[in-house]
């Protein structure tokens, strides 16, 4: 009786997901392609918080599912359907707070949420696109009077233009490993650089930010933040992974729709059998990837023995799939799919960040070889 | 499916030599000064890339994507005043004479920084260069002229090729495929020329261009019988370069809808119609699909070109990255996965290079370049004097007879075989280059991660802009085609083109 009330939930989440994206995102898509954001967009994520889609993987007495990763799975790859720009805002912020809740914040984590009044006030900028175990960390934390100060640049700060606060690592001094440390981004001694001009997601644009002695708080132990990290990546790479699931089920149903109204050469051209082919592939990735993220959901929130080989598994293939099935998707309307008439283009830019989710790709398979093959 | 196996042998030997080895003929037929002459060229793109574009085209791009409407004039300008536009006209007709080949590598080097620099000089030649395949001599020399004085007088004129219409994309110059779609730009015969209605999308270079060779049909229902391919000059009467593409990449070079509103084209300006192939050995139809061959042998491996420049960019800026950049304290660079994916780039931009090359070799042997690298006309043209030259064009000129002649041997006499040997590497050369170029693109964005993501390191443009050249000249499915119908299919008589056996 339980699943099926859960199941229950779910499904109406998945309703009004939906219904959300189809109201406030798609008649406004073409706008919704840039920074700063349009007040329609704005509007949107405003709406999406009320909805308590940015607070869905918190604990229920914070109105959240208890920490279940398929919830926010269902939020993010229907909203990405349409725009995955609005997904990555959720994501990032999801990210920023299972990383501040597995360090054991959970009061400083109630106390953003509660005062969300505002929505700048809920946002919690991440650099998402790094790994601080691969990347050069360029941000220094020093202890003075029992208060963290930190100097130097965190780099790519994904919704860094847009958030009150941002969760970023810092090294102390010539330690090894890191720390994380929620900073205010309004304080004087921060300083944004404006948003990067970049590939795709640019409704959540990202920023390089210089800190000159800004006071920040730690979350949990210094010592402790690589393991925060890698706790939070494997668990939350499937939510990555399902931004990149609806960008190619959102691609693979504009190639349908368009290659079915399409003619060429007397015929509709989803009736040619090379054309009928891509759109198999699209079909069969788009369904692999659903397939393999359920999968992957269910045993991260079951706790299953080998949840993070599934885990991987699921994402490692969706989050490159996307990149080729999204240049399919162009391809399957050719000139038409190159232009901003169609919203091919723009998932075939936003798919590229994805990628990039948790540092780059070709580490990340390295790592789910030695995962998977205990090499 | 029933399977008979018969003994013959569906390709010969012979067959599979010839079509693949045009650089082996070449070495004996083409005039060995070619190889000085493409260095020349090569170091005008060097030049020019490094002293405007590398330092303007991320700008550039930034700027373009945050005003759609920018026309960057000033780049058509600069190559302008650099001599671009007229580097391939044939000095008969007063241009600078470089021979064809050469314009690859060109276009080589420029795409190796920025592909919509060189879309912007690679449309004008293909907009030329389809004047040039209607074999109408004194058509092209009064476009020549015009190109020619443009330069002199430092105001670019262009020429655009204007083929795809908002109901007809890649069956275009296909005419099994023309014939069953749905083209609407109809050409209606007149005293003294014809009266064109319609319009045309996605034309490359469309704001830029002062001509622009329009494909349109006399019956609309015949489409393949009737195409007229017409000259349509800037400021005639019912012609209007209305809206841009707004595009994911190639930005600097406009996407163009041109609009015919009972636009009525002079007898002068008519490039190729029915009435002139009349009496012709081959009827209008073979013709119209034989100067579409010929025109996607030299345009598609120009597209090569450009991708063999883009996928060498891409393999360079992730060389740089992996040189410089540090994980775990090490360079990025001492990882095996990071050498592999580099040699890897590396293979697609000189199997690119590769591929064109032997393409152009093609079209040198049996194509369209034939005439102009037989040694004694490359000779002739090369170092007669041009005033000498402009001379002889205009006797010629003069002789309706002679140019009748000429016209008629080069619409009509040509072998099919070898038109589908240079067609075939033309799309073969098309398809496999940008899907590598592609590959590269995206093997440098992996590599890079989030860094690959900033537009001012240039990979993620790169990326976009590589994404068209699947897309234009025929997207790389009807490239395909095109490899199987002239290269393949010419031994199997029970091979149906275009259609469908389920």
């Amino acid at each position: 009786m339980q699943a099926d009330k859960v199941a229950k939930e779910y499904q109406m989440l998945e309703k009004s997901v939906r219904e959300f994206a189809a109201k406030m995102l798609r008649p406004r898509l073409e706008e919704n392609d840039r920074y700063p954001v349009s007040d329609d967009f704005a509007k949107a994520v405003e709406k999406a918080m009320e909805l308590e889609y940015f607070s869905v993987m918190l604990p229920e007495d914070m109105n959240g599912f208890g920490g279940k990763t398929l919830p926010l799975g269902i939020v993010l790859s229907c909203i990405s359907e349409t725009d995955a720009a609005m997904g990555a805002m959720i994501l990032t912020n999801a990210v920023a707070q299972e990383i501040m809740l597995t360090a054991g914040e959970t009061d400083i984590v109630r106390d953003i949420c509660g005062k969300a009044d505002w929505s700048r006030e809920l946002l919690i900028a991440f650099p998402l696109l790094t790994d601080p175990e691969e990347d050069e960390i360029l941000l220094s934390a020093k202890k003075e009077d029992g208060k963290y100060r930190l100097s130097g640049t965190a780099e790519y700060v994904v919704m860094g233009p847009m958030a009150r606060r941002a969760l970023v690592p810092a090294k102390l001094g010539n330690e090894p490993g890191y720390g994380f440390f929620l900073v205010d981004l309004d304080l004087p001694e921060s300083s944004s650089q404006g948003a990067i001009s970049s590939a795709g997601l640019h409704a959540c644009p990202a920023s390089d930010i210089k800190f000159m002695g800004a006071q920040a708080r730690l979350m949990g132990r210094m010592e402790d933040g690589p393991r925060y990290y890698e706790q939070t990546c494997i668990k939350m790479l499937p939510a990555a992974a399902a931004v990149a699931g609806g960008l190619m089920q959102g691609s693979m149903k504009e190639a349908l729709s368009y290659c079915k109204k399409r003619r060429q050469g007397g015929r509709r051209i989803i009736d040619w059998s090379e054309l009928r082919l891509i759109l198999s592939d699209m079909l069969l990735a788009a369904n692999t990837g659903r397939i393999l993220l359920d999968n992957a959901f269910r045993a991260v929130d079951a706790h299953s023995a080998k949840w993070a080989e599934d885990a991987l598994t699921a994402s490692v293939y969706v989050l490159e799939t996307a990149c080729r099935q999204t240049s399919d998707g162009i391809q399957a309307l050719g000139g038409y799919g190159y232009t901003k008439h169609s919203f091919q283009e723009r998932r075939f830019r936003d798919a590229q960040h994805l990628r990039s989710i948790f540092g780059s790709a070709v580490p990340r398979r390295l790592a789910y070889a030695k995962l998977g093959l205990n090499c | 499916m029933s399977l008979s196996i018969s003994n013959q042998r569906l390709t010969t030997m012979e067959d599979w030599f010839d079509d693949n080895s045009a650089s082996l003929k070449a070495i004996s037929s083409q005039p060995g000064a070619m190889a000085g002459e493409i260095m020349e060229v090569v170091n005008l793109a060097r030049k020019f890339k490094e002293e405007f574009i590398r330092p303007q085209a991320i700008e550039m791009d930034k700027r373009i994507q945050e005003d759609h409407s920018y026309l960057p004039e000033e780049w058509v300008d600069e190559a302008c005043r650099r001599g671009f536009f007229t580097l391939c006209v044939p000095k008969i007709f007063g241009g600078q004479g470089y021979c064809f080949p050469a314009l690859s590598y060109f276009m080589e080097e420029i795409a190796s920084v920025c592909l919509g620099m060189a879309n912007i000089i690679g449309a004008h030649y293909l907009g030329l260069g389809t004047l040039i395949c209607t074999w109408n001599l004194p058509l092209i020399a009064r476009v020549c002229r015009e190109i020619v004085e443009g330069e002199r007088s430092g105001k670019a004129c262009m020429v655009s090729l204007a083929m795809t219409e908002p109901t007809s994309g890649s069956d275009t110059p296909e005419p099994d495929l023309l014939d069953k779609g749905q083209v609407a730009c109809l050409a209606k015969k007149e005293d003294g020329g014809y009266r064109v209605n319609g319009s045309k999308i996605f034309i490359s270079n469309g704001h830029f261009s002062t001509w622009h060779m329009t494909v349109a049909f006399e019956d609309l229902a015949r489409p393949s019988e009737t195409a007229v391919i017409l000259a349509v000059r800037n400021g005639a009467k019912g012609f209007q370069v209305a809206g841009k593409e707004s595009k994911m990449g190639q930005l600097a070079c406009p996407a163009s809808e041109l609009v015919f509103n009972d636009c009525f084209i002079p007898n002068e300006q008519v490039a190729l119609s029915p009435d002139m192939t009349r009496g012709y050995s081959r009827t209008h139809r073979e013709i119209y699909q034989h100067l579409f061959d010929d025109l996607c042998s030299i345009s598609r491996a120009g597209v090569c070109a450009l991708s063999a420049g883009a996928a060498r960019g891409a393999y360079e800026s992730a060389l740089a990255f992996a040189a410089m950049a540090k994980k775990k304290g090490d360079y990025l660079i001492n990882s095996e996965w990071v050498q592999c994916r580099l040699a890897e780039m590396y293979k697609n931009a000189v199997v690119a290079r590769l591929l064109y090359i032997e393409a152009n070799y093609a079209n040198g042997n049996h194509g369209i370049y034939k005439g102009l690298q037989a040694k004694p006309v490359y000779y002739a043209l090369r170092y007669l004097p041009k005033s000498f030259l402009s001379w002889g064009l205009g006797k010629a000129l003069g002789l309706e007879w002679l140019t009748g002649l000429i016209r008629k041997r080069q619409l009509s006499g040509f072998n099919p075989g070898m038109v589908q040997r240079t067609a075939g590497l033309g799309a073969l050369a098309k398809f496999a280059s940008s899907d590598a170029a592609c590959e590269n693109a995206q093997l440098a964005m992996e590599m890079m991660g989030a860094k690959g993501l900033r537009h001012e390191l240039g990979t993620e443009k790169r990326l976009r802009d590589i994404k068209l050249l699947q897309i234009y000249e025929g997207t790389n499915q009807i490239c395909r085609m095109d490899l199987f119908r002239n290269l393949i299919a010419r031994r199997l008589p029970q091979a149906k083109l275009y259609e469908e056996c389920v």
